[in-house]
């Protein structure tokens, strides 16, 4: 097993994607058997994307657009907004395999559709793999972690994110090998020969408001214990809507530092949280979130600054590394998620976020994707989809013992 | 990060720790439970089926079974907890592969899988989601498989935990095979080892019987010239005591006759050398002690006139005072003493201590040389010297006829070893050589003891009281000399005398005659032998007394004419007292009793 990231902030996606290859070849040695791709949506992707198949033939491909570009290991890569990442993966021993699918109104299907594509392109129809990663478009991540966990058991790690265009203006996309979609869902199944391990993590803690969903549909939450969520929400943040209030309006990346936590579980006397983000403030003045809600869901304010959110990647990136039960030589790579919107509130500190994610994964090789939602697996071994939440994966030099 | 978040963080930590933790137990708990019933079960068909009850409850299977490799490379049950299973056979695709070189693979969905949707239908229906694992020897290809009726039954958990047994088990089988194989090599080893040791044995054997054969050939070369000789002998040893009978006493011819005499009886002892390696003429019946040989040895004129040859080597003995009496031959005994004393003295031209010693000793081990000692009580003869010893090529050889490092003609005839190794045999004893060249040797030869009594020998016996009343005696031997001889000693014991020269005649001149007594030689050649002979007159005269003369021993056709009626056993050569009394007590012998 070998790792390495390769970048390019070239405007012109042949070109970017011809520098990012021959880069990554180069440090591979070799011609990788999957490529983790996100670059930001101002390019050309199909081009791009295109380019790299032609660069590499047969070689699976899999993820999505970026918010204004990427990290890597050296850096933060973004130039006008444009930005081209690739983390390679050379483990002829192991199997990858990545398929993709048009959602078209019914996410399961199509995530289903992807996963056996994957699944059959690593060479292992029906065999568990040691992880899945998966690129989304915003609004149905739950029923894809669903029909993925309904397929496979629910034993599988799932490290995945939303992908994310520059400005919530609906230019996300999703790759996977030679296709380039806006509402589809692109799947890699994983079975490196290599230990894993991974995180999923939020930069936030809870406050004491707290209080029962009442009132919800889909993605938008109106009532908490029986009062409009507006009020409640204003009084928790202490005015935090004056400003949207009564029309209502967009919240990122205000709302960036109080999100609403659910509990996903409870160790001893300590929770850990799920986090959503309170996206918008609709015109019904309902609150529209970036993760499904439900009536009878217990929602809790988080609290985070920017300290916490620049340093807190290189913190998750440790207990991937500690999960895997890695030393300081054996960590290969990694792969990162990180929060749009988190992004956009430090985004004058990310050089912290490289630093602490290159400590933390002791100047391995990594990729760093921005997204408007982050799927990841807790430690109790949910799978999850979460905003605001850092999710990471390691990979380890030591074989499979 | 905050106080509150850190510590909220590491109280995670910490509870992360705790499930790992317990999660490790419980696999190192399983693993244990399923190395117990590797390392402790022999029965391979035990073995499966104790490790599906001990894996069961942490690989979280309804059934397990495990496949070996057969023929053309598939897969056949070997083991199952479940009888749906008991007659599979399996094609390796790539999945089987994998884990043929020690991949598990969990598999979420059977009918996603070659080598599941190759199985019949019953067992599809059943089977939705399986762990497989290597538990493969390095001798064969094995998988352990596990099922379960759920679709994506088997987590990444339940692989992990797999994947370490595998390790594990695969191990522990390939030290059981190695160990089965290093016990299989020791036994081959201990086999080989021993039968080594048999082939040592048996080429000592070989050598130990072509030396009895060689013995054997010798010894009827010896036998048969002893033979020859011991007729030619019987004119040179018999007609002195005729001729002193006749010539007066103080004829100047007597020291001459007296000479011939003695010089003859010298050549009858070489004859009796010869006969005892041809084992033909050793009667070992008589009661006899160890140590008045020995002593008589030493104070005999042979002693002396060794002494005086090599005045530089001393005797020295050591009797055991209450040595145990053996059943033997005194003079071959005797014999066997001298040629061992003469032996080691020729070992010492510079001089030395020759020891004679006896001791009783209770024999219950192997003696040197012999693959069975009869256990027992025997007397011990040794003759040790400080001489120049013998080599371990000579060693061998020494006891073989004729076999000398001396100068013939000066002393040893060759014979001299080979009688006592002769006469060893006779007795039934053992003989052990210890011998370092430029030290010296010692020798101890074991005789069987006896419980019985010496028997006080008779007094000379006065002719008078064997002489004959002219009884008739019919003298039958092929040789002329022999004939001639025994008719003339017995005329002058006052018998009448006809003599035939073969069995045949015999019997014809009983036909028409008859005769107070027989005296048959044995051994005739051509024509019939001495006992049929003497069978043919018994049909003629019946009671016909005989006596039985030969230059060997007594044969079993001895003890048969014996057995007919036949009464004393003389053996050649023939002396006056000897024949003289011999016919006396026949004759005097009344059906059976002595008169």
């Amino acid at each position: 097993m070998k790792i390495a990231s390769a970048w390019s902030t070239q405007s012109d996606a042949d070109r970017a994607a011809t520098e990012a290859y021959e880069m990554l070849f180069e440090k591979l040695g070799g011609v990788p058997q999957l490529m983790l791709v996100h670059s930001s949506c101002d390019y050309d992707n199909e081009s791009l994307v295109r380019r790299l198949c032609e660069l590499a033939p047969g070689v699976p491909l899999q993820g999505g657009t970026s918010c204004l570009g990427v990290i890597t290991d050296a850096g933060f890569h973004s130039h006008e907004g444009i930005g081209l990442g690739i983390l390679g993966l050379l483990d002829p021993q192991g199997g990858y395999g990545v398929g993709i699918a048009e959602a078209k109104g019914d996410p399961e299907t199509a995530v289903m559709s992807a996963l056996n594509t994957a699944l059959s392109n690593s060479g292992r129809p029906g065999e568990l793999p040691s992880a899945i990663i998966i690129t989304s478009y915003p609004g149905e991540e739950e029923r894809v972690i669903g029909a993925i966990e309904k397929h496979l058991g629910s034993k599988v790690p799932i490290i995945g994110g939303t992908s994310a265009d520059n400005d919530m203006s609906g230019q996300w996309q999703q790759f996977g090998n030679d296709t380039v979609c806006r509402e589809a869902i692109s799947v890699a199944t994983l079975f490196p020969t290599c230990e894993i391990g991974y995180a999923f993590h939020s930069g936030y803690e809870p406050t004491r408001h707290r209080g029962i969903v009442t009132r919800a549909e889909g993605r938008v939450l109106y009532e908490v214990d029986g009062r409009p969520i507006v009020q409640v929400y204003n009084e928790w943040t202490e005015g935090l809507l004056d400003n949207v209030l009564p029309e209502g309006g967009s919240l990122v990346p205000a709302s960036s530092f109080s999100p609403l936590g659910r509990p996903v579980k409870q160790f001893g006397d300590i929770s850990y949280f799920r986090l959503s983000y309170p996206a918008e403030i609709l015109a019904d003045h309902g609150l529209l979130l970036f993760t499904d809600i439900s009536e009878g869901d217990e929602v809790v304010l988080m609290t985070g600054n920017r300290d916490r959110l620049a340093t807190r990647a290189g913190r998750v990136a440790s207990v991937a590394v500690k999960a895997a039960e890695l030393n300081e030589e054996e960590v290969e790579g990694a792969f990162v998620l990180y929060c749009t919107g988190c992004m956009l509130s430090i985004q004058d500190r990310l050089d912290e976020v490289v630093a602490d994610l290159q400590t933390g994964l002791y100047h391995a090789p990594f990729l760093c994707s921005f997204t408007l939602g982050e799927q990841g697996c807790f430690i109790g071994g949910e799978n999850r989809h979460g905003n605001l939440m850092i999710a990471v994966l390691v990979f380890g030099t030591r074989k499979v013992e | 990060m905050g106080e509150s978040e850190e510590l909220r963080e590491a109280l995670l930590n910490l509870e992360d720790a705790r499930n790992r933790e317990a999660l490790q137990r419980q696999t190192a708990e399983a693993l244990l439970a399923g190395l117990r019933v590797l390392v402790f079960t022999e029965n391979p068909q035990e073995l499966f089926l104790r490790l599906f009850d001990v894996m069961r409850k942490p690989l979280d299977f309804e059934a397990a079974f495990v496949l070996t490799e057969v023929d053309d490379g598939l897969f056949k049950t070997q083991a199952t907890s479940d009888t749906l299973f008991s007659t599979t056979v399996w094609k390796p695709h790539s999945m089987f592969r994998r884990v043929i070189e020690g991949e598990p693979v969990a598999v979420f969905d059977t009918e996603l899988v070659s080598e599941w949707c190759s199985q019949p239908k019953l067992i599809r229906d059943s089977v939705k989601s399986a762990l497989h694992f290597s538990i493969r020897s390095s001798e064969q290809k094995a998988l352990f498989i596990c099922t379960h009726s759920s679709r994506g039954h088997f987590s990444r958990d339940h692989l992990t935990l797999a994947h370490r047994f595998s390790i594990l088990a695969i191990q522990a089988l390939q030290k059981l095979e190695a160990e089965r194989k290093l016990a299989s090599l020791e036994k081959k080893l201990e086999t080989e080892a021993k039968l080594a040791a048999l082939n040592q044995k048996l080429i000592e054997s070989e050598k130990r019987l072509a030396r009895a054969k060689k013995m054997e050939a010798l010894g009827t070369l010896a036998g048969g010239v002893a033979h020859d000789l011991n007729n030619v002998l019987c004119g040179i040893v018999g007609y002195p005591d005729l001729l002193l009978m006749e010539i007066p006493e103080d004829s100047p011819l007597r020291e001459s006759i007296l000479a011939i005499q003695k010089s003859g009886e010298m050549a009858a002892s070489i004859v009796q050398d010869l006969l005892t390696l041809a084992r033909r003429g050793v009667v070992t019946t008589q009661v006899t002690n160890l140590n008045q040989i020995i002593e008589s040895y030493l104070q005999s004129q042979e002693c002396e006139i060794l002494k005086e040859f090599h005045p530089d080597v001393k005797i020295e003995s050591n009797f055991e005072s209450n040595l145990l009496n053996i059943s033997g031959s005194p003079v071959h005994l005797s014999k066997s003493v001298m040629n061992l004393v003469l032996n080691a003295a020729e070992s010492m031209t510079d001089g030395g201590n020759v020891f004679i010693s006896t001791n009783n000793e209770y024999i219950d081990r192997p003696i040197r040389g012999y693959d069975n000692i009869k256990e027992g009580d025997y007397v011990v003869l040794t003759v040790s010297d400080t001489g120049i010893g013998i080599s371990s090529l000579d060693i061998e050889k020494i006891f073989e006829p004729f076999y000398t490092k001396k100068v013939m003609g000066r002393s040893g005839t060759g014979l001299g070893m080979a009688v006592v190794w002769g006469t060893v045999k006779d007795h039934k004893g053992y003989l052990d050589v210890v011998s370092t060249e430029g030290k010296g040797s010692t020798f101890s030869l074991y005789f069987p003891v006896t419980r019985k009594e010496i028997v006080r020998k008779e007094d000379a016996i006065r002719i008078e009281e064997y002489m004959g009343n002219g009884e008739t005696i019919l003298v039958v031997d092929d040789i002329k000399e022999q004939r001639e001889i025994a008719s003339r000693i017995l005329k002058k014991l006052r018998y009448s005398v006809a003599t035939v020269s073969s069995g045949e005649e015999a019997v014809d001149y009983m036909s028409d005659n008859s005769a107070d007594l027989l005296v048959l030689d044995m051994i005739m050649d051509p024509g019939i032998d001495g006992l049929d002979t003497y069978r043919e007159i018994l049909a003629l005269h019946p009671g016909q007394k005989a006596i039985i003369a030969s230059g060997f021993s007594e044969t079993a056709r001895v003890k048969e004419a014996q057995k007919l009626g036949a009464s004393k056993y003389i053996k050649k050569p023939y002396t006056l007292e000897k024949i003289g009394l011999a016919v006396k007590k026949e004759l005097e012998r009344v059906n059976g009793v002595k008169a």
